[in-house]
């Protein structure tokens, strides 16, 4: 680069001044100087260490993380192994928020809204209250309801699929899963519509069956 | 690759012989025929000359596809070309199509490579980019910003843009300094001064990202990348600014400086930016437990329903999201979307001498078209012009756009968030906060301003004392009250019109999911009694609002009525409330209620508008009708007589017109009301049912005026393009029009329109209304 650079500064320089001595002598003297050995190492020393430098910065950009995080992370920790014990009034749960009509706490117990009670868990003695519930999922592990899905993904028999999900997506480095610290929370994120769920970015694979928990997206419903 | 183009405007006039009346259309008084101007429509612009496109007839390995290329070349004698590497994660697989670059023979490479058995077609390169509305200030000249660039049709945009000034000079006035800080015009300082500073509070900033050492910024507690661009920082300035209004703590101040920022990246820096995207980067907002949102960002595509349904999901997960109405004014009929949604604070812009500002978008919302009414929005203004905020070079700047009073709204809820209970921030209570306190300019109809100006004071202590509670927004319908309630209070009701539709929103802060119970019209006496209300509403209040339609007929017995009715309708709601409660929560609302009547006018005075014909926001590609707005070459503008056709709907009311609006199809309607029947713009197909009663209505008088947009089949092919938003072709359904579906409904008259196209450019009322004027009166 610096080579190059320096004759066409050169060559224009002749050119403005072309045929006029002084120049010439001047452009004789600086062709002198440039071809001396020193000067010659120290332009290709200089030009191998920058092309080192920016090679090795390239290399650690690559594997940088390009996500910044300051709030600290959790370990992920499986709670279906650590189940809820005791008396129903001395936990408290977390619950699903979000429902309509339904909501699913972090024991997997779906019920309507009426059937919460104070600490947030599902009255599992009401009538419509269910512990994992796969009503409305197909075998691919998509369900329609969003409960439903969330539910069915605490049943501990589906925990082999979940570590499967889970290795995956920290495989991938997804900074929305370095973040989940238990299986609720997985449950939680991954049966929400993502960037898997989208045909043409505007519609849904599946306009039914949208909420999975498994490691492949819904079945597209129209042909691409 | 000339094409020669053509933009029609047709206008059609089918006056029936046996005419009532004798005032007929008498417009041209007033009225100056303007000629119709050409339209210059350059297409090739954005066609890269020397790539083509070869489409393949399957999906073929790079060097099965090469051979192919080589083979048909090799036929023809051409050897000067090259193949355009695609150096992406998908050149391993099998594909049906390549970038070809021909340096010469070009007609006959392409015809070469078109013979081959293997090639589906080939179509010239385009280059197709896309622009955010956020224009140099130098580029801004009197009349406004020009786009530049060919903005895709489904994306979303940022919505800011820098103008000089704003609204030009219309007569001399009073030049108000201009505050040094924005905070201080809300006052923010006040609540400063209480210790409330946002405190605790999760912002997210759904943007361009943000430098790390930014020096106006303290806690910046996370940035994530959404793109895949591998990086976090703001190359625009767009995402600065945005962060600075809410949470700068340096020079140009922001609303909430102790705020706990999450940055979230989701445009590159070229400004694109994907559905799918969004959908992760909401996923983890919601994970992150985010208080409020702040989306400077907008597009006209409410059906995209993976975002709307996200959007949703966001809310019902207690996110406050506070959304740029958009830059498209001063335009009715222009709202973009999330802004436009029940549960999204929606904020337009004014300037600081509190008059709209002219970009801000405005008009009802267009979801709701034909057979409903659009409902109000935005919900609140605030200053969106000339606001100075963090610059990403690290100083401070001065912008403008509803990208900006957009997270002015959201800096002002952070703030107040911090100085209230948790338990009364969900997003209908702050909603109701900022509508029920807003103060309303003079002016600007409710379709404008929504409820006003932001007052951050009165709001943050109406948040303080908050009551669960739900309201109504608008909170009464008047339907005489001029400016405010226009366009209700231009045209009185009478027996006989087709209903007028006021669509109410309900804010539910009694719990993420209600229901209306029960509405009941109470009639006031003497006269209330000769107004029917009847009601629609939304099944399920979630998340924290639904709608509520009420359409208003008077009945028989008020056929020579001349005055004002009242009345008021009460709304029950139920709700669940707080975890843990077993009893429903019960709350009944009163929507006071007040209109104009007035004997039926003459039929030939009655126009009838045919919506039912019009599209909403299309599903499929629709051209717009102005050919010259290459940024945006799909129409996306539902035509209302409200809306995009208002000046039209105005004049009609000035000639002393009654223009009712037809929501249903042509049989539900009792067509020898009317003097008129206007099809303006029709996108939609007429039924065989249709077309028998039209030919009926128009035997028994009926007048048609048939208004329509360009058409041409050559050009139909040539505007198809591809999308990368989502990622395939958009082909034409029609052209501005759809001509071949009126000749279908006009060919029972031996009226064939296509070969009686003249050149026009835009619907320009004048002109056409001249020639109404003059087609019915050759008639009559």
């Amino acid at each position: 680069m610096l080579i190059c650079g320096s004759y066409t500064y050169i060559n224009l320089c002749f050119v403005l001044l072309n045929g006029t001595l002084r120049c010439k002598m001047w452009y004789a003297a600086l062709i002198r100087f440039i071809r001396r050995r020193l000067v010659l190492g120290i332009i290709f020393a200089s030009s191998l260490t920058y092309c080192i430098v920016s090679f090795l910065r390239e290399g650690n950009s690559r594997n940088m993380m390009y996500q910044e995080i300051l709030i600290e992370r959790k370990p992920f920790v499986w709670r279906s192994l650590q189940e809820h014990k005791g008396a129903n009034d001395s936990i408290t749960c977390r619950n699903s928020v979000q429902g309509k009509l339904l909501l699913v706490d972090d024991r997997g117990y779906i019920c309507q809204r009426t059937d919460v009670m104070k600490n947030g868990c599902c009255d599992p003695l009401s009538d419509y209250s269910q512990r994992y519930n796969c009503e409305s999922c197909q075998d691919n592990h998509c369900c329609v309801v969003y409960e439903h899905c969330v539910s069915c993904c605490l049943e501990p028999s589906k925990r082999d699929l979940l570590e499967l999900v889970l290795s995956k997506l920290s495989a991938e480095e997804n900074v929305l899963f370095r973040t989940l610290t238990d299986d609720y929370e997985l449950c939680l994120t991954k049966c929400r519509t993502s960037s898997h769920s989208v045909l043409h970015e505007n519609s849904y694979k599946d306009p039914t069956h949208k909420h999975c928990f498994g490691h492949e997206p819904p079945r597209s419903r129209t042909p691409d | 690759m000339g094409f020669t183009h053509y933009s029609f405007l047709l206008i059609v006039v089918f006056g029936a012989l046996v005419y009532a009346g004798t005032e007929g259309f008498d417009l041209d008084g007033s009225c100056n025929a303007t000629d119709s101007a050409r339209v210059e429509y350059e297409y090739n612009t954005d066609v890269v000359s020397s790539e083509h496109i070869i489409t393949f007839k399957g999906y073929f390995p790079r060097s099965t596809r090469k051979k192919y290329v080589t083979a048909a070349l090799k036929n023809a004698g051409i050897s000067n070309w090259t193949i355009l590497q695609r150096n992406n994660p998908a050149k391993e697989f099998p594909s049906d199509f390549d970038v070809i670059i021909l340096k010469d023979e070009l007609t006959r490479a392409l015809d070469a490579l078109r013979d081959h058995p293997a090639v589906r077609r080939v179509t010239a390169q385009r280059q197709v980019q896309r622009t955010l509305k956020y224009v140099q200030e130098d580029n801004c000249g009197r009349t406004g910003c020009v786009y530049t660039g060919w903005r895709n049709h489904r994306a979303r945009d940022l919505n800011s843009l820098r103008r000089p000034r704003e609204n030009g000079f219309t007569s001399r006035k009073l030049l108000r300094t201009v505050p040094r800080q924005i905070t201080s015009v809300l006052k923010a300082d006040l609540l400063w001064s209480l210790g409330v500073t946002g405190e605790g509070v999760r912002v997210a900033v759904f943007d361009t990202g943000l430098a790390r050492n930014h020096p106006h910024f303290g806690r910046i507690r996370e940035r994530t990348d959404w793109t895949g661009e591998n990086t976090l920082d703001d190359a625009l300035g767009h995402g600065t600014f945005v962060a600075g209004v809410i949470a700068s703590r340096a020079e140009c101040l922001g609303f909430a400086p102790d705020a706990d920022l999450h940055i979230f990246r989701i445009f590159t820096d070229n400004q694109v930016s994907y559905t799918s995207w969004f959908l992760d980067a909401f996923n983890y907002a919601i994970m992150r437990k985010i208080d409020v949102l702040n989306l400077s960002i907008g597009g006209p595509d409410f059906m995209d329903h993976p975002f709307v349904d996200k959007v949703w999901e966001l809310s019902a997960n207690k996110v406050i999201i506070v959304s740029a109405i958009g830059n498209d004014g001063p335009l009715y009929g222009t709202l973009n979307n999330p802004a436009d949604q029940m549960d999204v604070i929606g904020v337009g812009g004014i300037g600081f001498d509190d008059r709209i500002a002219k970009f801000s978008s405005r008009g009802m919302t267009t979801w709701e078209l034909p057979s409903g009414y659009g409902r109000m929005k935005p919900d609140i203004v605030t200053y969106g012009s000339g606001v100075r905020g963090s610059s990403v070079t690290g100083g401070c700047r001065s912008l403008s756009g509803t990208s900006v009073a957009s997270p002015v709204v959201a800096g002002a809820i952070a703030l107040l968030a911090s100085g209230v209970p948790r338990q009364h921030l969900t997003p209908a209570a702050v909603k109701q906060a900022l509508c029920i306190t807003a103060r309303r300019l003079a002016g600007p109809n409710m379709f404008e301003q929504g409820h006003g100006k932001l007052d951050l004071i009165s709001a943050y202590q109406f948040l303080r004392e908050y009551e669960p509670q739900a309201s109504l927004s608008p909170p009464y319908i008047d339907l005489t009250e001029c400016q405010y309630m226009w366009p209700y209070c231009t045209q009185p009701l009478y027996y006989s019109a087709q209903p007028t539709i006021a669509n109410v929103t309900v804010i539910n802060g009694l719990g993420v999911s209600g229901q209306v119970k029960d509405v009941v019209w109470h009639p006031h006496l003497p006269n209330g009694v000769l107004l029917s209300v009847s009601m629609e509403y939304s099944e399920y209040l979630w998340p924290w609002s639904g709608w509520l339609a009420l359409s208003f007929t008077v009945l028989e017995k008020g056929v020579d009525f001349d005055g004002v009715v009242e009345g008021h309708v009460n709304v029950t709601i139920e709700s669940h409330g707080e975890v843990g409660e077993k009893t429903m929560r019960n709350t009944t609302l009163m929507l006071p209620i007040r209109a104009r009547v007035i004997p039926v006018p003459v039929r030939s005075r009655r126009l009838l508008w045919d919506q039912f014909h019009s599209l909403r926001y299309p599903g499929g590609y629709f051209p717009r009708d102005d050919l010259r707005a290459k940024h945006d070459p799909l129409d996306w503008h539902a035509d209302h007589v409200h809306t995009n056709f208002r000046d039209m709907y105005r004049r009609l009311r000035e000639h002393g017109f009654y223009l009712e609006v037809m929501g249903t199809p042509l049989t539900c309607v009792d067509t020898s009301l009317y003097g008129a029947l206007l099809l303006v713009d029709p996108e939609d197909e007429y039924f065989p049912e249709e077309m028998a009663a039209l030919k009926k209505a128009v035997d028994s008088g009926l007048s048609l005026v048939v208004f329509a947009d360009w058409y041409n089949a050559s050009l139909l092919r040539h505007v198809k393009f591809y999308d990368e938003n989502t990622r395939q072709w958009w082909i034409p359904e029609t052209g501005g029009a759809n001509v071949p579906a009126l000749n279908d409904l006009l060919s029972m008259y031996q009226v064939n329109t296509a070969a009686s196209a003249s050149e026009s450019h835009e619907r320009d009322i004048d002109a056409a209304m001249f020639s109404i004027a003059r087609f019915t009166k050759l008639i009559l």
